[in-house]
C-alpha cells in the first residue's frame, strides 16, 4: 500500500477505518510505507476488543540507549511540549516520575498524553516535534 | 454536584448567552471567550452551548462530590487535581472527594470549567448565563461564593483516558490567523462604524495609536486610555442597539469597547466594531495590557469566521473518534 | 409582543427619503430612519422589524429610537447586496401602527426621590407644580424597550419640560424613579448609575425575568402617569 505522504494517514477517521478493516479480516497488522515515513497498525488477532489479549508494542526505531520509558498512545504527530507551555519540554537529562505526562501525540486538534511507564532519567527522545509516530512507537528511553 | 471551596469575586455561570431578548433591554451576557467555552463543552461531550463556570478571579477551588468528567479551557491557571498538575485545555475524570485548584494565570484573563452534562441551573429566557446587572440567571442571579453547591446534569457521552486528553488552543492551532504586534500587543481587527468619519483626523489616530485597557474594565466593557479623540463637530445621536465589540467614544474622548454584559442600547458616537472572530481574544485581554486596532474588511472577517468554524467542526468530528479509539486500545 | 394588535397599514409618501445604513462589526447593520424623531418614523422602524423577523438569515433585531439594528446569523457573503435589499424593503414597507395596551403608572411626584426637579425648574423657568402637571397631562407612547431590562423609551414629552441628560450620571438612582432624558421620559428599572433626571417615583414593576412576557411595556403601548401624591 503506497501513498505520496504518510501525513494523509494521520487523520483519525482513516486510522479508525483501517483498524476496523484489520479487525474484520482478522489481520494482525498493517505496515504502510510512504516516501516520507511509515505507519504500523497492530490489531488483536482473532479476539474481540473486549478481551484482555495484549498487542506487542511496535518499536520502529531500534538500538536506543536505556530502556523504554514512554511510547506513543496512538498514531499521530509528536509534540514534545504543550503548545501553551513550550518551556516545559521534557528532554535528555530530565527526571520523570511514573505516570507523568512527558509529551503529547496530536491527532488532528486533539492532544493525547504520552505517559511515563516508570520513573527514571531520560537518556533519549526519539522523535522530534512535528513528526508522525505510529501507535506503540518508543518515544522516550530512560535509565532507572 | 460540585462544592465551591475557594472563590474570588465575580466568577459566574455562563453559557453562550441570552440571545434574542436585547429588543426588550435584556443584556445577552454569555462567556467572554466563547471559543474556550465551546471547546470545553465539546471536550466533555456536551452541546457547545452548555453552561460552565467563567473564572476571572483566583485562586479558585472546588471539590467534586461524585465522579465527574470535566474540562478546563481558556487561560492556563496551572490547574492541580489533588495536587497533580493538569495541562491547560484539558479534560479528565475526577473521583469523588478530589479537589481542583486554579491559580492566577500568567497570561490571559479567564478560564472556563465545563462539567460533563452541564451545570444544572434553571433556564431563564432560554439561557443559564448569569445576568449580574439584572440579578437573574446562573446561580441565584449572582456570582459564585464559597460554600455554593452546584448540581450537574447527567451525561456520559465521552470517556477521556485515565490521564485525560486535550485540545490545541485556537491561537496555537491557527497561528497565522490571529495577529499580535512585534511587542506582543494584541491587534484587534475592526470595521469603521457610523460616526467614524465625523472624527476627522482623529479617526486616523484611533487606528495608529496604542491603547491601554484600564482598570475600569469588566464584563460590561473595557475603558481604554490614550490620547483622547474628538468629533470635528458635536453630534446628537438617537439611542441605538448595542452589541459586544462596538467601540464608542464618550465625550471624554477615550474609547469604550462594549463586552458581553453591555447595555442593549446607548447613544455615544461609534467609531468602529471589532470583528466577531477577535472578540474572544479581547475577552482574554488583561487589565493593563495594550491593544491596537487594525482596519479590517468583511472579506477578512468572513475568512476568520470560517476558519474558527472549521476549527470547532474539526474538534467536534475528531474528538469522539479519538476517545473511542483510545478506549478500544486500553481494553486490549 | 403578543399584546399588540395591528391596524391597517397606510402608504407613506415616498418623499420621506431613504434611511442611512452603517455597520457595527461584520454582521450588524444599523438602519436609521430619515427625518424627525417622531411616531411616523418609529412606525416605519416597527414595520421594517416585522418584515425582517421572518428572514432565516436574521439572528436578532434591536429597535432603537427611529432606528433598527439588524444582526445577521453570519457575515453576509455580499454585504452590498444585503444593504440594497434593506433599502428595497424599506421602500416597500408602509408604516406599522402598533396599537398596544394603555398602562397607568401610579406616581408620587416630588418628595425625596425627585432629586432633579429643582434643576428642571431652573432650566425651564417653570414652577415645580407646572413641571409636574405638564408631565402627567401627556399620554406617552413606548417607542422602544431597551438599555436595561424592560426599560421603555417614552416619546411624547411636552417640549417645555425638555431636560438634557446629565453629563455626569448620578451614581445611585433608584429602581422606580420617574425620569426625563432629553425629549424622552422613562421609569428606571435598575438601581445604579443613571444620567436621566428624576421628578418622581412609582412602585410599579416593569420587568420580571420569570414572567412571560418578562416586560410590562411593549413598543406601541400608551403610558399615562397618574399623580397619586404630589409632595411639593
Amino acid at each position: 500500500m503506497k501513498r505520496s505522504s504518510i501525513s494523509s494517514f494521520s487523520n483519525p477517521a482513516v486510522i479508525a477505518e483501517l483498524a476496523a478493516h484489520l479487525h474484520r479480516n482478522n489481520v494482525a497488522s498493517i505496515h504502510i510505507e510512504a516516501a516520507d515515513g511509515e505507519l504500523k497498525l497492530v490489531a488483536p488477532v482473532g479476539a474481540s476488543l473486549q478481551t484482555t489479549h495484549r498487542a506487542t508494542p511496535v518499536l520502529i526505531s531500534a538500538s536506543q540507549p536505556g530502556s523504554l520509558l514512554a511510547k506513543a498512545p496512538t498514531a499521530g504527530i509528536f509534540a514534545a511540549a504543550h503548545p501553551l507551555r513550550p518551556e516545559r519540554e521534557i528532554s535528555t537529562g530530565s527526571a520523570v516520575a511514573k505516570g507523568d505526562i512527558v509529551a503529547f501525540v496530536k491527532v488532528g486538534p486533539v492532544l493525547v498524553p504520552v505517559i511515563a511507564e516508570k520513573a527514571g532519567k531520560v537518556v533519549s527522545v526519539t522523535s522530534e516535534t512535528g513528526t508522525l509516530v505510529g501507535y506503540g512507537t518508543s518515544l522516550f528511553t530512560a535509565k532507572t | 454536584m460540585i462544592h465551591v471551596l475557594g472563590c474570588g469575586p465575580l466568577n459566574t455561570i455562563q453559557d453562550l448567552g441570552r440571545a434574542g431578548y436585547r429588543n426588550i433591554g435584556v443584556t445577552a451576557t454569555g462567556a467572554m471567550d466563547p471559543i474556550a467555552l465551546k471547546v470545553g463543552n465539546l471536550l466533555v461531550g456536551n452541546d457547545e452551548d452548555a453552561a460552565g463556570i467563567e473564572i476571572q478571579t483566583f485562586p479558585f477551588r472546588i471539590e467534586f462530590e461524585q465522579a465527574q468528567v470535566f474540562a478546563l479551557t481558556g487561560a492556563d491557571c496551572a490547574a492541580r487535581l489533588d495536587g497533580q498538575d493538569l495541562p491547560p485545555w484539558w479534560c479528565i475524570r475526577a473521583e469523588p472527594g478530589q479537589v481542583l485548584e486554579l491559580s492566577t494565570p500568567m497570561k490571559s484573563a479567564r478560564a472556563y470549567l465545563c462539567l460533563q452534562g452541564g451545570i444544572d441551573v434553571p433556564l431563564v429566557m432560554g439561557s443559564r448565563s448569569t445576568s449580574l446587572r439584572g440579578s437573574f440567571g446562573g446561580h441565584e442571579g449572582r456570582p459564585l461564593a464559597v460554600g455554593d453547591i452546584l448540581p450537574v446534569m447527567a451525561g456520559t457521552t465521552i470517556s477521556p483516558p485515565v490521564n485525560g486528553f486535550g485540545i490545541v488552543p485556537p491561537a496555537q492551532a491557527m497561528p497565522n490567523l490571529f495577529p499580535v504586534s512585534d511587542t506582543g500587543d494584541l491587534i484587534l481587527r475592526a470595521i469603521p462604524a457610523g460616526e467614524h468619519d465625523l472624527f476627522g483626523d482623529d479617526s486616523e489616530r484611533f487606528w495608529s495609536q496604542t491603547w491601554k485597557i484600564t482598570s475600569q474594565s469588566d464584563r460590561t466593557g473595557y475603558r481604554l486610555s490614550g490620547a483622547p479623540l474628538q468629533l470635528s463637530a458635536p453630534v446628537e445621536l438617537r439611542s441605538y442597539g448595542i452589541i459586544p465589540g462596538i467601540v464608542q467614544v464618550p465625550p471624554g474622548g477615550e474609547p469604550i469597547i462594549q463586552m458581553s454584559d453591555a447595555n442593549t442600547a446607548g447613544g455615544y458616537p461609534k467609531m468602529a466594531g471589532v470583528i466577531d472572530g477577535d472578540l474572544w481574544r479581547l475577552g482574554q485581554a488583561r487589565i493593563g495590557s495594550k491593544i491596537s486596532f487594525r482596519q479590517s474588511s468583511l472579506t477578512e472577517a468572513l475568512a476568520v469566521e470560517r476558519a474558527i468554524d472549521a476549527y470547532i467542526d474539526d474538534i467536534r468530528r475528531t474528538l469522539p473518534l479519538v476517545a473511542n479509539a483510545l478506549v478500544a486500545m486500553t481494553k486490549r | 409582543m403578543s399584546n399588540t394588535s395591528l391596524k391597517a397599514p397606510h402608504v407613506t409618501p415616498a418623499h420621506m427619503g431613504l434611511p442611512k445604513i452603517s455597520m457595527i462589526g461584520n454582521r450588524s447593520y444599523l438602519v436609521e430612519a430619515p427625518g424627525e424623531l417622531d411616531l411616523p418614523a418609529q412606525r416605519r422602524i416597527w414595520a421594517l422589524e416585522r418584515t425582517l423577523k421572518a428572514r432565516p438569515d436574521v439572528h436578532e433585531l434591536i429597535p432603537g429610537m427611529t432606528n433598527l439594528l439588524v444582526i445577521l446569523q453570519r457575515t453576509a457573503e455580499d454585504s452590498g447586496r444585503f444593504q440594497d435589499e434593506l433599502l428595497e424593503i424599506w421602500q416597500q414597507t408602509a408604516e406599522l401602527d402598533l396599537l398596544g395596551k394603555t398602562i397607568e403608572v401610579p406616581t408620587t411626584y416630588g418628595g425625596e426621590h425627585a432629586i432633579d426637579l429643582a434643576a428642571i425648574c431652573d432650566y425651564s423657568g417653570l414652577t415645580d407644580k407646572e413641571v409636574v402637571r405638564l408631565h402627567w397631562e401627556r399620554t406617552y407612547t413606548v417607542f422602544s424597550v431597551g438599555s436595561a431590562p424592560g426599560f421603555g423609551y417614552l416619546g411624547g414629552l411636552d417640549p417645555r419640560i425638555f431636560m438634557p441628560r446629565k453629563k455626569v450620571p448620578s451614581l445611585r438612582m433608584l429602581k422606580g424613579m420617574v425620569t426625563i432624558g432629553g425629549m424622552q421620559s422613562g421609569i428606571s428599572v435598575l438601581t445604579g448609575p443613571n444620567g436621566w433626571n428624576s421628578i418622581g417615583f412609582t412602585e410599579l414593576t416593569v420587568f420580571d425575568a420569570t414572567a412571560e412576557p418578562p416586560t410590562l411595556l411593549a413598543p406601541g403601548d400608551r403610558v399615562r402617569f397618574i399623580p397619586e401624591r404630589v409632595e411639593l
